[in-house]
């Protein structure tokens, strides 16, 4: 009989959560920030290419998967770095106005595709 | 929504939370990769989903132990599917030897894509409806999960060979041709006796050793009729006999030695009802020959043990299965509320034949105390001494042996009685 692999995939999203809280951290006590926004972006690549291999081993092809991961998270990555050099001077209030738009944005943005239950 | 996306959409909302409060833009550029990873999947999630599904299986009816290879084809009618996953749902006690039950591909449109596994499934009868199927982005945050109608069937007969030292000797046999010596005069093998001569008696059957010694008369040999007889086979499935003893249950012995015994019988020519107390009361008429072979072994194939079943309910015995007169064979662990009805079985004219699988031996592989297996042992035996005083056979089946040295040790048994 053939043998389960063990399923590492929970360990991996908890690094990855532990990773980005470490980055986030690091800039918060005045770490680098682009260094470590690579970091976080290489954290999400390595997550979900290590997440990928369970599913190659059983015929899905991973050349357009990789492809595919590297362009989404080098492109932004690339703008993020870019962003760092942006100053654009903002009032607390119109901060709190473009926060709760996009929270609004991501929530809908969540909700649409919420697959119906049956 | 899958675990995956929550988890992405968690970190994107908690460094857009922290960049908020902190008022550090550098924790909300941060955000972006991840941003920018929900979007391609979101631009290579699945829209229009067309494919048809199909199974094809080896063998439709098989003897368990056989490596069964399934065969899933899904073919998609729609445009290119980035990522296309099947799941297989595994029957339990089924063993996959060869193969993978899921798989991942990329289907392209108008392609069809193949998933092969082998596998040994245990006595019964395993369907397939559907096929479960999850179409996604390559990196599985949209999905969209479906079950495409692929049927398929597939029947594990019960191991059975045929017990060859196993003599019936019926004592009503039929009017037709069959294996056993009817005590009449007729056609056949075995010598009977002598008579005079008739006319129009073959030359090949006169005692010519006879004639010789008395001048001007003649004699003819007979021989004894070998005639079919009627043969019931009634299995016990009540779930209080059946013991189970690690994944192994004592039911299963009984349907292999029904099985063997249906083999047997109808090998030797006789005619053949099979009814079957389980979970549902499963009943095949009478029959003779390969069709009935199959008949019965496809009955036994589904059946279970079931809770209200015992043989108290052959108090309502359908008239038509068990021709009057008949033997029955009974296969059951014997409980001391079998005996009643084993006794009403014999009181009505029947010929009653015991095959008892032992249930204190297969227990004691498992570590009881023994003075406790001894006291089942002698109980048992008490039992089995019951049933022979009340006119019927028995024979008491170790399960660990063969049925085959059970029956020989029976005819043995039989032999020394005579």
């Amino acid at each position: 009989m053939k043998r389960r692999r063990p399923d590492f995939h929970r360990l991996f999203s908890a690094l990855l959560v532990v990773s980005i809280a470490a980055a986030a951290g690091g800039i918060l006590s005045g770490g680098p920030p682009g260094v470590l926004i690579a970091g976080a972006a290489l954290a999400l690549f390595i997550w979900e290419f290590t997440g990928s291999l369970d599913h190659r081993r059983v015929g899905f092809p991973g050349h357009f998967h990789t492809a595919l991961l590297a362009a989404s998270v080098g492109a932004g990555l690339l703008v993020a770095e870019a962003g760092l050099f942006i100053r654009l001077p903002l009032p607390f209030a119109g901060v709190l106005l473009a926060g709760g738009i996009t929270l609004f944005g991501l929530v809908r943005f969540s909700r649409s595709f919420r697959i119906p239950r049956k | 929504m899958n675990e995956k996306l929550r988890l992405v959409l968690l970190i994107v909302f908690g460094l857009l939370l922290a960049a908020l409060l902190s008022r550090n833009a550098a924790l909300a550029w941060m955000a972006l990769p991840f941003l920018f990873f929900l979007g391609a999947g979101l631009l290579t999630s699945p829209g229009e989903v067309r494919l048809r599904a199909s199974r094809l299986v080896s063998h439709v009816r098989c003897e368990a132990g056989t490596p069964i290879t399934m065969t899933v084809t899904i073919k998609n009618d729609g445009p290119t599917l980035a990522c296309l996953r099947i799941d297989e749902m595994v029957w339990p006690n089924e063993q996959v030897i060869d193969g993978d039950v899921n798989r991942t591909v990329r289907l392209p449109e108008g392609e069809t894509t193949e998933m092969r596994y082998t596998f040994h499934a245990p006595r019964g009868e395993c369907r397939w409806t559907m096929a479960r199927i999850t179409v996604s982005d390559p990196f599985r945050l949209f999905e969209k999960k479906m079950e495409l109608a692929a049927e398929a069937e597939v029947r594990v007969l019960p191991d059975s060979h045929v017990v060859q030292q196993l003599r019936l000797r019926p004592r009503q046999t039929l009017r037709a041709p069959g294996p056993n010596l009817s005590r009449l005069a007729g056609s056949g093998v075995d010598f009977y006796g002598v008579r005079q001569y008739h006319a129009g008696d073959s030359l090949r059957w006169v005692h010519w050793r006879l004639s010789a010694r008395h001048p001007r008369q003649f004699f003819s040999k007979e021989f004894e009729r070998e005639e079919m007889a009627d043969v019931g086979l009634i299995l016990d499935g009540s779930a209080a006999g059946n013991l189970a003893c690690g994944k192994e249950e004592l039911f299963e012995y009984s349907v292999q030695a029904a099985a063997a015994l249906s083999r047997t019988a109808l090998r030797m020519g006789n005619r053949l009802s099979l009814l079957v107390l389980g979970e549902h009361v499963t009943r095949v008429f009478p029959g003779t020959g390969k069709r009935q072979l199959v008949r019965i072994l496809d009955a036994l194939a589904g059946c279970q043990p079931g809770e209200k079943a015992s043989l108290n309910m052959l108090r309502y015995l359908p008239v038509r299965l068990f021709p009057s007169h008949s033997l029955l064979i009974i296969i059951s662990p014997l409980r001391a509320s079998d005996i009643p009805v084993i006794s009403r079985l014999r009181a009505s004219g029947y010929q009653v034949l015991l095959v008892s699988p032992d249930p204190v031996r297969f227990a004691s592989r498992e570590p009881h105390s023994p003075l406790a297996c001894r006291a089942a042992l002698v109980e048992r035996q008490a039992l089995l001494w019951r049933v022979r005083e009340i006119g019927a056979r028995a024979i008491d089946w170790p399960v660990d042996q063969p049925l085959m040295n059970a029956a020989g040790a029976f005819i043995h048994e039989q032999g020394e009685r005579r």
